[in-house]
């Protein structure tokens, strides 16, 4: 079969994105549309003590300028946080909103003074440098432990101390007795203290908006991750009915989470272009993005463990310190909290844990999920512990991980933290990556690096991810008189190969015709709701278009009977077509398709179908690296990169090892290059590719990567969610290697070049 | 971008009496650092005077000197036979300017006119002690390279060509900004008749600066081993996020090291 | 305004444009040659790589005027009919692209550094693509295509 699942099937999204006719949203109507520009505060914290955009308003060209006052005058509603924790205290924590602009206090540089709309981008950006804006600025807080101090800037009334949540999972109580109790009955406890860095996800296309208006309707272009929560909130702060507004997603160049979210102008333009009553258009610039996109990670994490000679872990506590940003995001809450919890033992037996998270206002620009979304955060934590542990008990890292490891036998194996593990055989996967990456012939590697002047270290990380549930499993299937289906879907890709992978399975289920069916996403009016967050499309989008395609199976075996003049039992369906058993009679599907559609009316075979996965994915693995340092220059490469993974069974190899590549790279990303780092005083260092290094193809190695497949129990296509691990398993799994080579016990991310050196010299002025 | 006018000059003479007859414009060569700087809105200009189309692209052989135009891209000088034979150390310079784009544009007088102190060009004019040509006067390299984004250049100054006299051998060695690939630490050492010279671009306060406790140190023995107790002023080093001013200071003495081993007549 | 005239993907064009057009914007907004993309400000990111007069150039660092007269070729302009470009479909083969936003530049990029050099290694490529950035797929696909596209090119 052509395109079955399963096989290296090469993808149908190419072709027209190879040829240059791509859609992405700055492609609709090409240069047409009035521009839009945005004043953004140059400080980080202040009052807008008073703003004057009357010289704008006459500049030429200017359609529209306009500031909060404006917005709100409208009612235009403010950005809120779609999901809250409660304290663990058992208060409610206090609701803050994000206004589209700068009410009256400025809690990020960057945040929105006014807009302009002009005839063209460069009138809208000369009357944007004749808005007078005056500011009381205020000192500035970035660092989450410098926000909780005595005498820290003040962000929030309602927010003492800059804490907006203090929560706990799992036993918080239960794990510090145990650790006092191991500690009474001798067992080393273990400490670390560690950087989880800021990120922007940087997908190579920035976020543009594209904003035509229809009378009361309107219909926006925007890259997402799923149309449809954009569109709920932007309609409900415009007031706007649900069918009023249309948001259109076409190709998106890269998510990796914050295209799901809200930001601030897609209101703004919303907003003027229904105002104004014509197209209006936001080419945002990579440095706005530096400035304006909701950030990745940044946590600082305590975590103390006992264990006991043997290395075992006894118990767990885990103090988190996440940075929210100076608003809270859609998902800000989420992601430290319920989302990070679901991994916080990994691949690991731990018995005894329990994790406190504390979420800290500050002078920066808002986080939210970043691929992999609160997982790296906890897998990273735990890595980093492990290599600890195995440290100061001179234990062998591989060992002391096995040690630990979930073993088969326990498995279901259900996680103090919540959720089961469903298949899976850990150490069984990280005995044989041990071999692929010839671990044994390392120590002569290293040596001939050394001959070469060089450090060469072995690093690895495991991990586990739970993924792969939740909604977004909708799908809509309509047939065509001429024998074609289109699948509307849910979700939406950003480059993952989802058109593939879901022509893929209908055509492997039913032996449709792959040329025959058209995958529809990116309709927030027509398509099912829905996003890509928590590598969910193979396990709930896939499943569900399996299992609508069984269904329709059944439907059409009705027809094909009817058909074939036969009895529904005596036709069989194989390779797409149908049989009366005992007999040469036979339809394909495609043809039955043709045949039983109707004049005017829907297709008898049409079906809609959403699925909900019985239960989580989990994924895990583990990644073995060996890294370079050059003796001198401290400049270190990646020289050897092995991966293995249980990803349950595949689809197709070629998009999943896409998938773990681009992970990986954003993860070594993480560990050695890219950070946003801030001054004291809330201004960003690292605000353009100038100076935020993005992984280039020479920082790093060919890729080795196998998998080890144990089948998921919980959907129906026994698939794991891919998408997010390679960015999981990279970063500790970096900084293992690194550490090795440099002969210390830690280092944190990013290991700059800078960082680097300094621990060596610290290094050398201990010895 | 702010609004501006374009002209393409025919001639040396053209760009000059367009420079002239100007209130405020600019000269476009490569354009790799300029389009960038109008594009952002950190300069803005009335008049570019593009000279692609001013000839300036020689390359010659005086006798003395190997004589470069101003307007030969970072490419022609990488690819460039004469160069090769001449002073190979401005090929491999050329060839690790920037990006494959960038060789394709930018120009050498484009570099040296901007005087970006991470530019990889200054260090080799000031180690070979190069001539500018420009369309006024001639003008020794010590003298031209004034500070940071500065030269001696007057507003109505075009550079022209680059004199380099041919050294005993000569080294350059760049360490990259893994971000901007620009150079974090580039040293360029040259033995001109039997002088050794010592010349790092990215790393100084003020732009690129010749050391002379190195240079005295190597003229005594040219060796690596030469400069291990040479002091290197971390005070007047640039400091940044990628790399504070001591590490800088270890990897200018570093890439001096290997500038010292890499030289070649 | 300035009346520029040039040749794209082998058709003469003509118009008048403002003076301080990117090249890039020109060939999406005017031309509506929307394959040419835009990544970044700073000349880092090569998504709107293209070759003018068969020399790569980054199109969001030349104004417009600056290719007056001059051949350029886009991403639009390098398959033959429905066959692709060796390059294009060594892309497809090696799964060396995901959300396509980079692989107009990378592609344009790849060539030029093939035909200056047929017989690159693998450090060639990877050093050579110094001005492309990719952010899904890791680069792993991309060096592959690169080495297929240089084989089949050899061969074409």
């Amino acid at each position: 079969m052509k395109f079955g699942i399963g096989q290296s099937v090469k993808r149908v999204e190419d072709r027209v994105l190879l040829v240059g006719q791509g859609r992405y949203t700055d492609d609709e109507m090409p240069g047409e549309g009035y521009a839009v520009a945005f004043l953004r505060s140059p400080y980080a914290h202040a009052v807008l003590t008073s703003l004057d955009i009357s010289a704008a308003v006459t500049a030429p060209g200017v359609i529209m300028a306009a500031s909060h006052a404006d917005m709100a005058a409208d009612n235009v509603g403010e950005i809120h946080c779609q999901q809250y924790v409660d304290n663990s205290d058992g208060t409610v924590v206090p609701r803050t909103t994000k206004p589209a602009m700068i009410a009256d206090i400025v809690r990020y540089a960057g945040d929105i003074a006014a807009m302009v709309v002009a005839e063209t981008r460069q009138q809208a950006m000369d009357a944007i440098e004749l808005i007078e804006a005056d500011y009381d600025s205020m000192p500035a807080v970035c660092d989450v432990y410098a926000a909780l101090e005595d005498g820290a800037p003040q962000l929030y009334d309602c927010y003492p101390n800059n804490v907006v949540f203090d929560w706990a999972s799992g036993d918080l109580d239960g794990a510090r007795a145990g650790i006092a109790a191991a500690k009474a009955d001798g067992h080393k406890i273990i400490e670390v203290d560690i950087v989880n860095s800021r990120l922007l996800a940087s997908a190579l296309e920035t976020r543009p908006i594209v904003a035509q208006p229809d009378g009361e309707s309107l219909t926006l272009w925007l890259p997402s991750q799923g149309p449809a929560p954009l569109a709920s909130q932007i309609a409900e702060a415009l007031g706007m009915k649900d069918d009023e507004l249309k948001v259109l997603t076409g190709h998106v160049g890269g998510g990796f989470g914050y295209k799901i979210f809200l930001h601030p102008e897609q209101l703004c333009v919303a907003w003027a272009a229904r105002k104004i009553g014509s197209v209006v258009r936001w080419q945002q610039e990579r440095s706005e993005a530096f400035l304006s996109d909701v950030h990745g990670r940044d946590n600082r994490t305590k975590a103390w463990a006992a264990v006991d000679k043997t290395g075992k872990i006894l118990a767990m506590e885990v103090s988190v310190h996440a940075n929210m940003g100076a608003w809270l995001s859609n998902f800000g809450i989420y992601i430290p909290t319920l989302s990070a919890t679901r991994t916080l033992t990994g691949p690991y037996d731990i018995q005894t844990v329990g994790m406190r998270v504390r979420g800290i206002v500050t002078n920066t620009p808002a986080v939210d999920a970043f691929r992999g979304a609160g997982r790296p955060e906890a897998n990273y934590l735990l890595e980093r512990l492990m290599d600890h542990i195995a440290a100061e008990l001179s234990i062998d890292r591989f060992e002391l991980r096995r040690r630990n490891l979930i073993k088969p036998e326990q498995i279901p194996y259900t996680m103090v933290e919540g959720g089961a593990v469903d298949s899976g055989d850990m150490p069984g996967l990280l005995d044989e990556i041990i071999e692929k990456a010839d671990v044994a012939g390392f120590a002569a590697r290293r040596a001939e690096s050394e001959a070469q002047g060089k450090y060469r270290g072995l690093g690895l990380a495991m991990y586990l991810e739970q993924c792969g549930q939740g909604g977004g499993g909708g799908v809509d299937i309509e047939f065509e008189a001429n024998g074609s289906v289109i699948l509307y879907a849910a979700q939406q890709d950003n480059g993952q190969g989802h058109l593939t992978t879901l022509t893929q399975i209908f055509s492997d289920r039913l032996g449709y015709d792959s040329d025959l069916i058209k995958v529809v996403q990116g309709d927030s009016l027509r398509t099912p709701p829905g996003t890509t967050g928590g590598a969910k499309m193979a396990s709930v989008l896939g499943s569900s278009v399996s299992e609508a395609a069984s269904l329709i199976a059944v439907d059409a075996q009705k027809l094909a009977a009817e058909h074939l003049g036969v009895d529904d039992a005596d036709v069989g369906l194989a390779e797409g077509v149908f049989t009366a058993s005992g007999t040469n009679q036979s339809i394909s599907i495609e043809e039955l398709v043709r045949l039983t559609a109707t004049e005017d009316g829907p297709h008898p075979l049409n079906r809609f179908n959403n699925y909900k996965a019985s239960g989580a994915t989990y994924p895990y693995g583990s990644h073995i690296i060996e890294i370079e340092v050059d003796k001198a220059s401290f400049v270190p490469q990646i020289v050897r990169y092995t991966t293995m993974d249980d990803f349950g069974n595949i689809l197709n190899p070629l998009t999943l090892f896409g998938q773990i590549q681009g992970g990986i790279a954003q993860g070594v990303g993480q560990a050695l290059y890219e950070y946003l780092a801030y001054d004291e005083t809330g201004q960003l260092l690292s605000g353009s590719l100038m100076d935020y290094t993005l992984p280039r193809a020479d920082h790093l190695p060919m890729l080795d990567n196998h998998t080890r497949n144990t089948p998921c129990q919980n959907n129906l296509l026994g698939v794991k969610g891919a998408g997010e691990a390679g960015a999981i398993g990279a970063p500790p799994a970096v900084i293992s290697a690194l550490c090795d080579a440099l002969g210390v016990v830690h280092i944190d991310m990013p290991a700059t070049l800078d960082t680097i050196w300094k621990v060596m010299q610290a290094k050398k002025a201990a010895a | 971008m702010y609004a501006t006018q374009y002209h393409k000059a025919i001639s040396l003479d053209d760009a000059r009496s367009q420079l002239a007859a100007a209130d405020d414009a600019k000269l476009l060569a490569g354009g790799m650092t300029l389009i960038p700087t109008l594009k952002q809105r950190l300069a803005q200009t009335d008049l570019l005077i593009d000279l692609a189309d001013t000839g300036l692209t020689l390359i010659e052989d005086t006798g003395s000197h190997l004589k470069i135009g101003a307007m030969c891209r970072h490419y022609d000088v990488e690819t460039s036979t004469l160069v090769a034979t001449m002073i190979p150390m401005l090929g491999s310079l050329a060839g690790g300017i920037g990006d494959r784009q960038v060789r394709n544009y930018g120009t050498l007088g484009g570099s040296i006119a901007n005087n970006d102190p991470s530019a990889c060009y200054p260090a080799a004019l000031m180690a070979l002690g190069a001539n500018i040509h420009t369309s006024e006067r001639d003008i020794a390299a010590e003298d031209f390279f004034v500070g940071m984004f500065e030269t001696d250049l007057d507003e109505q100054e075009i550079v022209t060509a680059v004199s380099f006299p041919k050294p005993d051998k000569a080294a350059y060695v760049k360490f990259p900004n893994p971000a901007s690939r620009y150079a974090m630490v580039g040293v360029c050492v040259a033995v001109m008749d039997g002088d050794v010279r010592v010349a790092i671009t990215g790393a100084g306060q003020d732009g690129v600066f010749r050391h002379n406790d190195m240079e005295a140190a190597l003229s005594e023995q040219f060796s690596a081993m030469a400069i291990e107790t040479v002091a290197i002023d971390e005070e007047m080093l640039l400091s940044d996020i990628h790399a504070g001013a001591d590490y800088r200071a270890h990897l200018v003495r570093e890439m001096t090291r290997r500038a010292i081993t890499a030289c070649q007549p | 305004m300035t009346q520029l005239s040039m040749t794209v993907n082998g058709q003469p064009v003509s118009h008048d444009i403002e003076d301080n057009m990117l090249l890039v914007t020109y060939l999406r907004e005017t031309l509506a040659l929307t394959g040419t993309h835009i990544g970044c400000d700073t000349s880092q990111c090569g998504a709107c790589v293209i070759h003018i007069n068969g020399v790569s150039a980054k199109s969001c660092t030349v104004l417009a005027v600056q290719a007056e007269g001059k051949d350029v070729t886009t991403i639009e302009g390098i398959a033959s009919g429905d066959r692709l470009h060796p390059m294009q479909q060594a892309f497809h083969d090696q799964h060396g692209l995901q959300c396509g936003y980079c692989t107009p530049g990378m592609v344009m990029s790849a060539i030029e550094l093939v035909q200056a050099n047929p017989a690159l290694s693998e450090q060639d490529i990877r050093e050579g693509l110094e001005g492309n950035i990719c952010r899904c797929t890791g680069y792993h696909n991309i060096v592959k295509a690169v080495q297929t596209g240089a084989q089949a090119m050899r061969k074409a």
